[in-house]
This record gives C-alpha cells, structure tokens and sequence, in this order.
C-alpha cells in the first residue's frame, strides 16, 4: 500500500468530496460554499500570477463543477473554491486559480500549478452574481467562439 | 479524450501506440446516464450535472492516496478497495456528456497520459455502477460505492 499523503486519516474517514456543482447559470455559478465573497482585488492579484504562466486566455466552457475558467483543456486556468481535505499549507487549501499549459508536454517542469486567492483586501467586495474573470477589466472579453468550437 | 494528448504520447513515444479509446455516442451516454438514475433511484431522465452532484455528494476521500505521486496505480486504489473493475471502463470527462470507454488495463497502465493534473477532474466506473471512482484535478481520490 502506497504511504498515506499528508493530510487526513488514513483510509475511508468519512470526508465528503468537497465539488458540488452551483449551477450552469452563467450570472450565478460561484460556488456560494468557497468562492462568493472573494475581494476582487485578490483575485486580480492572483490572476496576475497566472498571466505571468499561461497569459490571458480566452472564455472557455465552464469548469465540470461550474467554475469559471478560460482556456482549454490543454491551456487555460479555473478559479476554484477551498479544497478542505488539503493542509493549510496547500495553495489549494483556499480559494485558488488552476493553471496548466501543456502545450509542449505533460512532464516538464512548470506547466501547472495553483496560485492561492490571498484573501485580505476589503475593496470590491464580489457578490455571487458574476463570474469574476469577467468582471475584472474586461480583460478577457471579446470574441471566444473561435477558441473552443462545440462548446455552449 | 482530447486529442492533444494522444498527439503528445505519440510525440514523446513514438515507437509505442496509445491504446484504443473509444467516445461513446450520445446514446449510450443516455443510457449511461439513465442506469446511473436507476442506481440512484432518482428520475430516469436526471441531468449529467445533477448525477454528478448526487454521486459526489455521498462519496468518501481516499485520503492514502495521490494520483499525483509517481507510480501512482488506479488498480491499487480499487484493490484497496476491494473493488474489481470490468474489462472495460467509462471515463466521465464533463457531465455524463463526454465519455470514453477503454480496456481498465490499458487505463490503468497509460493513466499518467490519459489525467493531467490541474486540469482534469475524472470519474471512472464499469457496467456494474457498483461504484464510481472520482479523480480530482488535485490528485484527491473519492470513491461512491453505489452497491451499498
């Protein structure tokens, strides 16, 4: 049997899977349990981080649970809720960005990660009523049909 | 399964094939999804998003294992838990609404080419829906036993 990860009691403890779908509305599909709420402003700050990985990417289909997210499967980034079965420690211990570029291949060093969403600022307080990669800047608005054909 | 993947195993094995998969069409999808309703006693005509949900709700983490530790196996998990696959498996990669059936050997064996963290989060199981197996985009597996 392969040695117990970090966090956790070994074995099937009872812990829930920490996912659950909020909806495919896409003006209210923050997940109100782990991300309705975040500062805008860290999440910019986050953001920014993950420009510096991958760049800015076009509007993708939405995350399976309902996340947004921009890119595709094999370039892009979602922003996610806390994942409580991971250590504090963890990037994904709180609400955190998902990146990956695999692009050049799955094995190389830095081609994914998580960038943590440091809640601290009080400013731009984000409701649960957008998806708040679209509400920064407008950065990422603009024609995304072309980036991933079949998807909505 | 997307297709970049497939052309980067080539690309980095090009003397060795990936195995066979196959995208079930969409009727079999529905029929996918209705035996998971039948499993679940819910409405037969239960939405991919709401199954999911209802699976992932009861499920438990697995917290011994990481499917982002080298040489993780996704036949130590089920043999962990006294689960035994069929020959072949679904892999769920939206909704219930793109998924790939292939041999659980071959799953097994290739998985490090088939789930790319961060990215991806799968769910597995076979024709028994006995159980589902969730792979998180995290390396957290969790586990349903839909028999009990």
């Amino acid at each position: 049997m392969r040695k117990p990860v970090s966090c956790g009691v070994a074995g099937l403890g009872g812990a829930v899977h920490d996912r659950v779908i909020v909806s495919n509305n896409p003006v209210n599909y923050i997940d109100p349990d782990g991300l309705a709420g975040i500062p805008i402003s860290a999440i910019k700050k986050a953001l920014k981080e993950v420009y510096e990985r991958v760049g800015k990417l076009p509007k993708g289909k939405l995350g399976k649970w309902g996340s947004p997210q921009r890119g595709t499967p094999k370039k892009g980034y979602r922003l996610d809720p806390p994942h409580p079965n991971k250590p504090p420690c963890d990037p994904e211990a709180g609400p955190h960005i998902n990146w990956w570029d695999y692009t050049n291949g799955k094995n190389k060093p830095g081609v994914k990660g998580a960038e943590p969403i440091i809640v601290g600022g009080l400013l731009g307080l984000l409701g649960s009523l957008v998806d708040p990669f679209d509400a920064i800047s407008g950065e990422l608005a603009g024609p995304e049909d072309d980036m991933l054909p079949g998807t909505y | 399964m997307d297709d970049f993947k497939i052309e980067l195993y080539k690309k980095e094995n090009p003397l060795s094939e990936f195995p066979q998969v196959t995208a079930l069409n969409s009727n079999d999808m529905v029929s996918v999804r209705q035996s998971l309703s039948k499993k679940l006693n819910v409405h037969i005509d239960t939405d991919g998003k709401n199954l999911l949900n209802l699976l992932v709700k009861d499920s438990s983490i697995i917290s011994n294992y990481d499917a982002c530790t080298t040489g993780f196996l996704v036949a130590d998990v089920l043999n962990y838990l006294e689960l035994v696959p069929k020959d072949k498996i679904y892999i769920n990669w939206y909704q219930f609404d793109d998924i790939d059936i292939m041999n659980f050997n071959d799953f097994n064996k290739y998985f490090e080419h088939i789930w790319f963290p961060s990215a991806d989060d799968i769910e597995i199981f076979d024709s028994t829906y006995d159980w589902i197996l969730f792979i998180s985009h995290n390396g957290s597996i969790s586990c349903n036993r839909l028999s009990a």
